[in-house]
């Protein structure tokens, strides 16, 4: 198992991400947001721009809404729990490998999906491609 | 400060005759036992009231047999990590630094930085991998590289840019010339090898980077200042920040001291960063003891937080450290007294009550904040004593870690 699984939420808006208990549960390293600090520099990605067919996820604007990405040692359920959860993908096996490991989205909704910026060193191709 | 009886191995260089310890430096045969008690002298007296370069190691009792000695030893520092040479210890034998450090990073990164010569060899780390090297441990916040392949520099237009203040620069030979695009911006100048170039984003729009000779990379970011490479292939990326952390704290006494050493390449006057730290030992915002530098006049300062409410917040000299000026600074605490020292110049308080640290924190704040941008060079730690002015005054003096 890679040592990053990459985990993707949508939400309506920023605040709602704030606001969801797995964000402020985070990891053994503290909260993924917290009102002192912010976001978490090393482990999130806020406000990225996800590119796909599929206009709602979740109920969500996938066009409007408010993209996270959380990057993880290690599989965490809470956040694969959340209504927010779109998709986790192991940063190890791509972009070859079946590096999706979970997503409500399908199809060419998710093949074809781009996203910018990425983590540096994450081997995603653009599109998905998976 | 109570003197601490330790173990040590002593090797006699018969060449220069003076004692060195075993793991720092090369040993040499002892010649004969009546070197020994020369040898111990100086080394006592030498090393005695200075930071100590050398460390515990099980051993049988001494002195002057099978090179092993029981010295007495002031100021016998419980962890010291020194990242230029990798060497360090936390209560324990010597190990590589980076062993005694948790770093979380979720990307890669480079010590390929803005200052770095044209076309230098540079490493990348892996995720979660400290970036050290023979500068040290490199620190810095999370940034973006807005320019594709970045390592094969073309002339090419960003995405939009949001407004405020980006940072151009290059490594090679030949430039790069930011222009709006579909943005308006101001304090365009061709970037080059050393001189990047900072403009604003008035009006948000794309913005055309025109490559003109040999570049070996290039990145844009937003902020007053560059940082170190990211690469970048068919898409833009981010490069997380390092929240790095000792790893196993010490026990620590109602008396502690820190120190920690490095240079940061923030550039003064920075308006949108906040100040540059550089070490932080407490474990929340709520109690919290800071060594940082004032981005705006470039100054040490520090700052002590109990129970929530701020102590102190003062600046320890008028030298300016940014952009890339060493330093070397400490901090001294006890209840009713405190000193804090950068480069030799001491600043002293007088707090009643400090806290209990269960947390430090390299290079940025409690709660992942305010990054040092630059390399630690070394951090020591005592963790049941304050150590005095004085001999703080005299180890953050000179130019070596």
């Amino acid at each position: 198992m890679s040592d990053q699984i990459d985990y993707f939420l949508l939400y309506t808006n920023q605040a709602a991400a704030e606001a969801d208990a797995a964000i402020l549960a985070g990891d053994s390293f503290g909260p993924y947001w917290s009102a002192s600090g912010g976001w978490r520099p090393d482990v999130v990605f806020p406000g990225i721009s996800v590119v796909t067919p599929q206009a709602l996820i979740n109920g969500v604007s996938s066009i409007t809404g408010f993209w996270l990405l959380i990057s993880s040692p290690a599989l965490n359920a809470a956040l694969a729990a959340s209504p927010n959860f779109v998709m986790c993908l192991d940063r190890s096996l791509a972009p070859a490998g079946s590096f999706v490991l979970n997503a409500v989205i399908s199809g060419s909704n998710r093949t074809s999906l781009q996203l910018h910026p990425v983590p540096a060193g994450a081997g995603y191709s653009q599109p998905l491609g998976k | 400060m109570a003197e601490e009886q330790r173990t040590v191995r002593l090797i006699a260089d018969a060449v220069d005759n003076r004692c060195k310890h075993v793991n720092v430096l090369t040993p040499v045969p002892v010649p004969n036992q009546n070197t020994w008690p020369t040898c111990l002298q100086s080394f006592t007296a030498a090393q005695g009231n200075n930071y100590p370069e050398y460390h515990v190691f099980a051993s049988g009792a001494g002195p002057f047999t099978n090179g092993l000695a029981t010295i007495a030893v002031a100021n016998f520092a419980d962890v010291d990590l020194n990242f230029v040479t990798n060497q360090g210890y936390n209560q324990g034998p010597q190990v590589a630094s980076t062993s005694l450090i948790t770093v979380s990073r979720a990307s890669q990164g480079t010590d390929l930085l803005p200052t770095s010569a044209a076309g230098v060899a540079y490493d990348t780390f892996g995720n979660n991998v400290a970036r050290q090297n023979a500068l040290g441990l490199l620190i810095e916040e999370s940034r973006t590289n807005q320019l594709l392949n970045s390592t094969a520099p073309v002339t090419q237009t960003t995405a939009s840019l949001g407004t405020g203040s980006y940072t151009l620069w290059v490594n090679g030979a030949g430039t790069a010339t930011p222009s709006g695009g579909t943005a308006t911006i101001t304090g365009a100048a061709a970037a080059s090898q050393g001189s990047p170039n900072t403009f604003t984003v008035t009006v948000a729009g794309t913005v055309t980077v025109t490559v003109s000779g040999a570049l070996n990379a290039f990145q844009l970011e937003a902020g007053v200042f560059g940082t170190s490479l990211i690469v970048t292939a068919g898409a833009t990326a981010t490069r997380a920040a390092d929240v790095v952390t000792l790893t196993t704290m010490p026990s620590f006494g109602s008396a502690w001291t820190m120190y920690v050493s490095g240079v940061s390449y923030v550039v003064t006057g920075a308006p949108t960063n906040p100040d540059p730290l550089s070490l932080n030992i407490g474990g929340a915002t709520t109690n919290e003891a800071t060594l940082s530098i004032d981005r705006t006049a470039g100054k040490m300062t520090d700052a002590l937080t109990v129970g929530g409410v701020g102590q102190y917040n003062s600046t320890l000299s008028n030298t300016v450290l940014l952009p890339g000026v060493f330093w070397k600074t400490a901090m001294a605490l006890a209840a009713g007294a405190q000193v804090s020292v950068v480069n030799g110049t001491a600043v002293t308080h007088s707090v009643a009550s400090i806290f209990t640290p269960t947390q430090a924190k390299l290079g940025a704040r409690a709660n992942s904040s305010q990054f040092i941008n630059g390399y630690i060079e070394r951090v020591t730690l005592w963790a049941s004593s304050a150590v005095a002015q004085a001999t703080l005054q005299s180890l953050t003096s000179g130019s070596a870690p």
